[in-house]
């Protein structure tokens, strides 16, 4: 039997594997638009073993942030749909009369955070592994820098405003 | 076990090589040995566990199967296996080859602190594997550390002292021993003698991540701001991963509510300050650890290692 041995080497992977903080970073500062399709990438990119647990968090993440825009919705009046929408997406002043709009709102961001914080719990041991074994992360703030500059073009114009803006913001 | 006294000699020398830290010479012996005998499992094995420290997985694996292929009933290459899965993140599989490993060696501690391992990476409870392990070894020191730790992150630091104590009595320059001890002195809040007892683990292995945490924590106690830091990251890594996914979560919503609050009860100044705190905290940790990997190069460039290293 052989014994011939190649220098160690990391993990050879054919997709590039972002540090998974930036995706999360990606979730904070741009949204949920480019951060959840970047998890699912760089699960693929790290090997992540639990596809279906990946699936899995998408799948809640999605239907919870579904519920509660619709329900933040629910509680808009017509005439301030478009300001308060607004206002809360893009840090613009606040409709004066006090509704439980921004409360909801709050509870939706909690609940995106909550998806983006599991997911990168997933992925955060596995990307040690990775570098470790000579795998190589890359950086790519520039993505995320390039998709603050895009984000208000992509929840604004690319789609119709509606209950699902909140969802993707 | 092999007949041939030679072949057993090279196998006893790379035990001891690795003992003590030498991979390379453990590795070149290993070679020496095969090529005199390419069928002994043990070898195989124990270069599987080799090739692991070295970051070389492919051919760890490789080296494992050959192992289980020469012989499937060897509790070793069971070990070797569970091990290489272990670090590819293969639980399941690591699981069943401890469990093998430790059915066909009911007597052998190291199986039960290798599931001990598992599970604390998985974050299950672990203490009875361990204390399964120190039933059968008492005075290993490796075990006393591990029931240590796992003592210290439960918050039971007279037990933490004591398995610590026990652990440098049993071998004074085991590294887990020395870290063991240096994690209950920290916390005590006496950091120069905590300093000296990771310096000394650090001269046995430069590379002990555990070490390195430590030997930072030791110089951030000096620096309050990121003593503040370290007091943080030792808090949420002793939680659980929900629990500080939940903690996270919950201080985000809460100052967000707060301030909302605040601003609907026309109290706009008290507003403005929940919202600067949060954003000053989200700054602060967001540095923290890269403040922290800088302290960490400065410090290890102050350590001397011995020239035996």
């Amino acid at each position: 039997m052989s014994t011939q041995h190649d220098p160690p080497s990391g993990p050879a992977g054919a997709l590039p594997a972002t540090r998974p903080e930036v995706v999360l970073a990606a979730s904070m500062f741009v949204g949920v638009w480019l951060a959840w399709p970047w998890f699912a990438f760089n699960a693929f990119a790290l090997g992540l073993e639990d596809k279906a647990q990946l699936a899995k968090r998408l799948m809640v993440g999605f239907a919870g942030s579904s519920a509660l825009a619709i329900l933040a919705f629910s509680l808009l009046e017509p005439e301030s749909f478009d300001a308060s929408l607004l206002g809360l997406l893009f840090d613009d002043p606040e409709p004066d009369d006090f509704s439980f709009f921004p409360y909801v709102v709050i509870a939706l961001v909690g609940w995106k955070a909550l998806t983006a914080y599991r997911l990168y719990e997933d992925q955060r041991l596995r990307a040690e592994v990775y570098e470790y074994y000579g795998g190589t992360l890359r950086n790519s703030v520039p993505l995320v820098v390039g998709g603050v500059m895009i984000r208000s073009w992509v929840l604004l114009q690319l789609l119709p405003v509606g209950w699902w803006t909140l969802v993707i913001a | 076990m092999t007949d041939d006294p030679h072949i057993q000699r090279l196998l006893d020398r790379a035990f001891a090589r690795i003992d003590h830290n030498d991979l390379l010479g453990a590795f070149d012996i290993l070679h020496e040995l095969l090529t005199l005998d390419p069928d002994v499992g043990e070898a195989h094995a124990l270069l599987a566990l080799c090739l692991i420290d070295m970051h070389s997985l492919g051919s760890a694996r490789a080296e494992a199967e050959t192992a289980l292929n020469l012989d499937s009933d060897s509790a070793f290459a069971h070990q070797a296996m569970g091990s290489v899965s272990l670090v590819e993140g293969k639980l399941e599989a690591a699981e069943a080859h401890f469990e093998q490993a430790r059915a066909l060696e009911p007597a052998n501690a190291t199986h039960y602190e290798s599931l001990a391992n598992l599970d604390a990476l998985r974050e299950r409870p672990y203490r009875h594997w361990l204390d399964q392990a120190i039933a059968l070894a008492p005075e290993d020191a490796s075990i006393l550390a591990a029931i240590s730790k796992e003592r210290f992150l439960a918050g039971d630091l007279v037990e933490a002292r004591r398995y610590a104590d026990n652990a440098l009595a049993s071998d004074p320059e085991h590294g887990d021993a020395l870290l063991a001890k240096a994690r209950v002195l920290l916390h005590a809040g006496d950091i120069d003698d905590a300093r000296v007892h990771v310096v000394a683990a650090l001269h046995a292995d430069a590379m002990d991540t555990d070490a390195l945490h430590l030997l930072v924590a030791v110089r951030a106690r000096k620096n309050p701001a990121l003593g503040m830091w370290m007091r943080w990251s030792l808090w949420t890594e002793t939680m659980s991963r929900g629990k500080r996914i939940a903690w996270l979560v919950g201080l985000l919503v809460g100052s967000r509510f707060l301030a909302q609050l605040f601003s609907d009860l026309g109290l706009p100044r008290l507003s403005g300050f929940v919202q600067t705190a949060w954003l000053a905290f989200v700054a602060y940790s967001w540095i923290g650890p890269e403040v922290f990997r800088r302290l960490l190069a400065r410090e290890l460039a102050d350590v001397q290692l011995d020239d035996t290293y």
